[in-house]
Protein backbone atom coordinates (compact mmCIF):
# COMPACT_ATOMS: atom_id res chain seq x y z
CA UNK A 1 0.00 0.00 0.00
CA UNK A 2 2.94 2.36 0.47
CA UNK A 3 4.21 1.44 -2.82
CA UNK A 4 1.30 2.71 -4.19
CA UNK A 5 -0.48 5.35 -2.09
CA UNK A 6 1.39 8.29 -3.98
CA UNK A 7 0.51 7.50 -7.40
CA UNK A 8 -3.05 6.38 -6.63
CA UNK A 9 -3.66 10.10 -4.81
CA UNK A 10 -1.63 11.53 -7.39
CA UNK A 11 -4.26 10.06 -10.12
CA UNK A 12 -7.13 10.65 -8.20
CA UNK A 13 -6.03 14.26 -7.56
CA UNK A 14 -6.03 14.97 -11.38
CA UNK A 15 -9.75 14.21 -11.58
CA UNK A 16 -11.50 15.70 -8.34
CA UNK A 17 -8.63 18.90 -8.08
CA UNK A 18 -8.79 18.96 -4.53
CA UNK A 19 -5.52 17.43 -2.54
CA UNK A 20 -7.46 16.81 0.89
CA UNK A 21 -10.07 15.51 -1.01
CA UNK A 22 -8.11 13.38 -3.03
CA UNK A 23 -6.20 11.74 0.18
CA UNK A 24 -9.73 10.31 1.71
CA UNK A 25 -10.22 9.16 -1.45
CA UNK A 26 -7.15 7.13 -1.86
CA UNK A 27 -7.83 5.66 1.53
CA UNK A 28 -11.43 4.86 0.06
CA UNK A 29 -9.56 2.82 -3.10
CA UNK A 30 -7.33 0.74 -0.59
CA UNK A 31 -10.89 -0.22 1.52
CA UNK A 32 -12.20 -1.37 -1.92
CA UNK A 33 -8.81 -3.05 -3.10
CA UNK A 34 -8.82 -5.36 0.39
CA UNK A 35 -12.74 -5.98 0.04
CA UNK A 36 -12.19 -6.88 -3.12
CA UNK A 37 -9.19 -9.19 -3.10
CA UNK A 38 -10.74 -11.61 -4.57
CA UNK A 39 -11.43 -10.10 -7.58
CA UNK A 40 -7.84 -9.60 -9.06
CA UNK A 41 -7.33 -12.48 -11.45
CA UNK A 42 -2.99 -12.30 -10.67
CA UNK A 43 -3.09 -12.41 -14.98
CA UNK A 44 -2.89 -8.68 -15.98
CA UNK A 45 -0.41 -6.30 -13.87
CA UNK A 46 -1.74 -5.48 -10.39
CA UNK A 47 -1.32 -1.53 -11.09
CA UNK A 48 -3.78 -1.71 -13.51
CA UNK A 49 -6.13 -3.33 -11.84
CA UNK A 50 -5.48 -0.69 -9.17
CA UNK A 51 -5.28 1.71 -11.20
CA UNK A 52 -9.15 1.09 -12.53
CA UNK A 53 -10.18 0.94 -9.04
CA UNK A 54 -8.94 4.13 -8.22
CA UNK A 55 -10.35 5.72 -11.34
CA UNK A 56 -13.78 4.40 -10.77
CA UNK A 57 -13.80 5.89 -7.07
CA UNK A 58 -12.85 9.10 -8.43
CA UNK A 59 -15.45 8.81 -10.62
CA UNK A 60 -18.05 8.09 -8.19
CA UNK A 61 -17.45 10.65 -6.19
CA UNK A 62 -17.91 13.20 -8.88
CA UNK A 63 -21.06 11.88 -9.94
CA UNK A 64 -21.87 11.92 -5.86
CA UNK A 65 -21.17 15.63 -5.61
CA UNK A 66 -22.93 16.32 -9.16
CA UNK A 67 -20.33 18.48 -10.09
CA UNK A 68 -18.96 18.18 -13.71
CA UNK A 69 -14.42 18.67 -13.53
CA UNK A 70 -13.52 19.13 -16.75
CA UNK A 71 -10.20 17.34 -16.59
CA UNK A 72 -7.32 18.94 -19.15
CA UNK A 73 -5.96 17.00 -22.26
CA UNK A 74 -2.37 17.31 -20.56
CA UNK A 75 -3.71 15.40 -17.55
CA UNK A 76 -5.59 12.67 -19.32
CA UNK A 77 -2.09 12.64 -21.40
CA UNK A 78 0.02 12.13 -18.51
CA UNK A 79 -1.94 9.88 -16.59
CA UNK A 80 -2.33 7.17 -20.01
CA UNK A 81 1.05 7.38 -20.56
CA UNK A 82 2.37 6.37 -16.92
CA UNK A 83 3.02 2.45 -18.26
CA UNK A 84 2.80 3.86 -22.32
CA UNK A 85 4.95 2.41 -24.11
CA UNK A 86 4.51 5.27 -26.42
CA UNK A 87 4.19 8.89 -25.36
CA UNK A 88 1.44 9.92 -27.69
CA UNK A 89 2.74 13.72 -27.66
CA UNK A 90 6.13 12.59 -28.90
CA UNK A 91 4.77 10.46 -31.57
CA UNK A 92 2.20 13.32 -32.71
CA UNK A 93 5.73 15.46 -33.54
CA UNK A 94 7.33 12.67 -35.27
CA UNK A 95 8.82 12.54 -38.85
CA UNK A 96 6.75 9.45 -39.54
CA UNK A 97 3.52 11.61 -39.41
CA UNK A 98 2.79 13.55 -42.93
CA UNK A 99 2.56 16.97 -42.68
CA UNK A 100 -0.78 17.11 -44.13
CA UNK A 101 -2.17 14.71 -41.48
CA UNK A 102 -0.46 16.60 -38.64
CA UNK A 103 -2.44 19.82 -39.87
CA UNK A 104 -5.64 17.74 -39.91
CA UNK A 105 -5.61 16.52 -36.50
CA UNK A 106 -4.34 19.84 -35.39
CA UNK A 107 -7.56 21.45 -37.00
CA UNK A 108 -9.77 18.89 -35.05
CA UNK A 109 -11.81 20.29 -32.32
CA UNK A 110 -9.81 19.43 -29.00
CA UNK A 111 -12.02 16.20 -27.49
CA UNK A 112 -11.75 15.26 -31.04
CA UNK A 113 -7.75 15.57 -31.55
CA UNK A 114 -7.26 13.87 -27.86
CA UNK A 115 -9.40 10.87 -28.31
CA UNK A 116 -7.79 10.24 -32.12
CA UNK A 117 -4.31 10.91 -30.60
CA UNK A 118 -4.73 8.35 -27.36
CA UNK A 119 -6.67 5.79 -29.43
CA UNK A 120 -4.22 5.58 -32.81
CA UNK A 121 -0.71 6.87 -31.47
CA UNK A 122 -0.91 6.20 -27.89
CA UNK A 123 -2.98 2.10 -28.08
CA UNK A 124 -5.48 3.28 -25.76
CA UNK A 125 -8.73 1.20 -26.04
CA UNK A 126 -11.79 3.35 -25.86
CA UNK A 127 -12.82 1.97 -22.63
CA UNK A 128 -9.55 3.19 -21.04
CA UNK A 129 -10.16 6.51 -22.86
CA UNK A 130 -13.41 7.10 -21.54
CA UNK A 131 -12.50 6.44 -18.09
CA UNK A 132 -9.50 8.78 -17.92
CA UNK A 133 -11.72 11.67 -19.80
CA UNK A 134 -14.81 10.87 -17.93
CA UNK A 135 -17.13 10.52 -21.11
CA UNK A 136 -19.96 7.55 -22.15
CA UNK A 137 -18.25 4.96 -24.43
CA UNK A 138 -20.13 6.22 -27.16
CA UNK A 139 -19.35 9.21 -26.84
CA UNK A 140 -15.72 8.42 -27.22
CA UNK A 141 -16.76 6.37 -30.67
CA UNK A 142 -18.44 8.80 -31.62
CA UNK A 143 -15.44 11.22 -31.86
CA UNK A 144 -13.37 8.71 -33.23
CA UNK A 145 -15.80 8.39 -35.79
CA UNK A 146 -15.99 11.97 -36.55
CA UNK A 147 -12.55 12.47 -36.22
CA UNK A 148 -11.52 10.33 -38.97
CA UNK A 149 -13.60 11.57 -41.19
CA UNK A 150 -12.68 14.99 -40.19
CA UNK A 151 -9.27 14.05 -41.60
CA UNK A 152 -10.17 12.48 -45.01
CA UNK A 153 -12.48 15.28 -45.67
CA UNK A 154 -9.43 17.81 -44.79
CA UNK A 155 -6.96 15.56 -47.10
CA UNK A 156 -9.65 15.75 -49.79
CA UNK A 157 -10.01 19.27 -49.95
CA UNK A 158 -5.95 19.99 -49.52
CA UNK A 159 -5.31 16.96 -52.90
CA UNK A 160 -8.33 19.02 -54.75
CA UNK A 161 -6.73 22.69 -53.81
CA UNK A 162 -3.79 20.92 -54.88
CA UNK A 163 -4.60 19.69 -58.00
CA UNK A 164 -6.60 23.03 -59.29
CA UNK A 165 -3.20 25.04 -58.44
CA UNK A 166 -1.03 22.45 -60.86
CA UNK A 167 -4.06 22.72 -63.66
CA UNK A 168 -4.03 26.78 -63.45
CA UNK A 169 -0.26 26.73 -63.58
CA UNK A 170 -0.56 24.60 -66.52
CA UNK A 171 -3.17 26.85 -68.26
CA UNK A 172 -0.89 29.75 -67.20
CA UNK A 173 2.12 28.41 -69.26
CA UNK B 1 -6.53 -8.19 -49.80
CA UNK B 2 -9.64 -6.98 -48.54
CA UNK B 3 -9.53 -3.52 -46.71
CA UNK B 4 -10.91 -5.13 -43.33
CA UNK B 5 -7.95 -7.87 -43.80
CA UNK B 6 -5.61 -5.05 -44.02
CA UNK B 7 -6.92 -3.26 -41.15
CA UNK B 8 -6.65 -6.45 -38.60
CA UNK B 9 -3.11 -6.55 -39.77
CA UNK B 10 -2.55 -3.15 -39.17
CA UNK B 11 -4.14 -3.35 -35.89
CA UNK B 12 -2.35 -6.00 -34.46
CA UNK B 13 1.15 -5.05 -35.86
CA UNK B 14 0.41 -1.94 -34.14
CA UNK B 15 -0.10 -3.52 -30.75
CA UNK B 16 2.94 -5.34 -31.44
CA UNK B 17 4.97 -2.51 -31.63
CA UNK B 18 3.46 -0.73 -28.94
CA UNK B 19 4.91 -4.04 -26.32
CA UNK B 20 8.06 -4.26 -28.24
CA UNK B 21 11.45 -3.00 -25.67
CA UNK B 22 8.59 -2.92 -22.93
CA UNK B 23 7.99 -6.55 -22.39
CA UNK B 24 10.23 -8.68 -24.74
CA UNK B 25 12.83 -7.68 -27.30
CA UNK B 26 11.92 -8.56 -30.92
CA UNK B 27 13.46 -7.69 -34.59
CA UNK B 28 10.47 -5.51 -35.55
CA UNK B 29 12.41 -3.88 -38.77
CA UNK B 30 11.38 -6.73 -41.36
CA UNK B 31 7.87 -4.91 -41.08
CA UNK B 32 8.90 -2.27 -43.06
CA UNK B 33 8.49 -4.94 -46.15
CA UNK B 34 4.75 -5.96 -44.77
CA UNK B 35 3.88 -1.78 -44.42
CA UNK B 36 4.56 -1.09 -47.88
CA UNK B 37 2.91 -4.27 -48.89
CA UNK B 38 -0.31 -3.34 -46.90
CA UNK B 39 0.09 0.12 -48.40
CA UNK B 40 0.61 -0.59 -51.90
CA UNK B 41 -2.88 -3.24 -51.41
CA UNK B 42 -4.73 -0.60 -50.24
CA UNK B 43 -3.76 1.77 -52.74
CA UNK B 44 -4.45 -0.66 -55.71
CA UNK B 45 -8.01 -0.94 -53.91
CA UNK B 46 -7.99 2.57 -53.82
CA UNK B 47 -5.93 3.98 -56.10
CA UNK B 48 -8.19 7.63 -56.30
CA UNK B 49 -8.04 7.88 -52.71
CA UNK B 50 -6.26 10.82 -51.52
CA UNK B 51 -5.67 9.85 -47.82
CA UNK B 52 -3.43 6.63 -48.83
CA UNK B 53 -1.91 8.30 -51.46
CA UNK B 54 -0.41 10.95 -48.71
CA UNK B 55 1.03 7.48 -46.89
CA UNK B 56 4.62 7.17 -47.36
CA UNK B 57 6.70 4.20 -48.54
CA UNK B 58 9.18 3.59 -46.43
CA UNK B 59 12.48 3.40 -48.78
CA UNK B 60 16.12 3.41 -48.33
CA UNK B 61 18.02 2.95 -45.35
CA UNK B 62 16.09 2.03 -42.16
CA UNK B 63 18.11 0.72 -39.66
CA UNK B 64 17.19 4.04 -37.62
CA UNK B 65 13.60 3.93 -37.92
CA UNK B 66 12.23 3.22 -33.81
CA UNK B 67 9.58 0.89 -33.10
CA UNK B 68 7.27 4.13 -32.34
CA UNK B 69 8.20 5.52 -35.82
CA UNK B 70 7.21 1.99 -37.28
CA UNK B 71 3.88 2.40 -35.07
CA UNK B 72 2.63 5.73 -36.78
CA UNK B 73 3.07 4.47 -40.40
CA UNK B 74 0.54 1.47 -39.74
CA UNK B 75 -1.59 3.71 -37.16
CA UNK B 76 -2.26 5.93 -40.05
CA UNK B 77 -2.38 3.33 -42.21
CA UNK B 78 -5.36 1.92 -40.45
CA UNK B 79 -6.76 5.36 -39.64
CA UNK B 80 -7.21 5.78 -43.20
CA UNK B 81 -8.90 2.78 -44.14
CA UNK B 82 -11.22 2.91 -41.25
CA UNK B 83 -12.03 6.15 -42.48
CA UNK B 84 -13.09 4.47 -46.06
CA UNK B 85 -15.03 1.49 -44.85
CA UNK B 86 -17.11 4.95 -43.04
CA UNK B 87 -17.17 6.85 -46.20
CA UNK B 88 -20.17 5.00 -47.80
CA UNK B 89 -23.09 6.93 -46.95
CA UNK B 90 -25.10 3.82 -45.31
CA UNK B 91 -22.09 2.42 -43.60
CA UNK B 92 -21.42 5.86 -41.92
CA UNK B 93 -25.14 6.36 -40.74
CA UNK B 94 -25.13 2.80 -39.32
CA UNK B 95 -21.90 3.73 -37.50
CA UNK B 96 -22.87 7.32 -36.23
CA UNK B 97 -26.08 5.41 -34.90
CA UNK B 98 -24.51 2.56 -33.13
CA UNK B 99 -21.70 5.18 -31.70
CA UNK B 100 -24.60 6.75 -30.63
CA UNK B 101 -26.34 4.46 -28.48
Amino acid sequence: MRRHREWVRHLICAFVRDSEQAEDLAQEVFCRVHERRGDYVAQGKFTAWLKRVAVNVARDYLRRRKRAVLVPLETVENTLAEDSAFDPAAAFASRMLREEIREAITSLPQEQRQVLILHYFGERSVEQIAAATNSPIGTVKSRLFHSRRRIREALAAAAAAAQEQTEQGAKNR
Amino acid sequence: MKDEMMIRMSTETCGVLANVGKHYPIEFRYLHHSYNALLQAAQANHPADAFLRALPKLEGDISDVSPQEMHILFAQLRIALESLQESSPGEAARLAAAADR
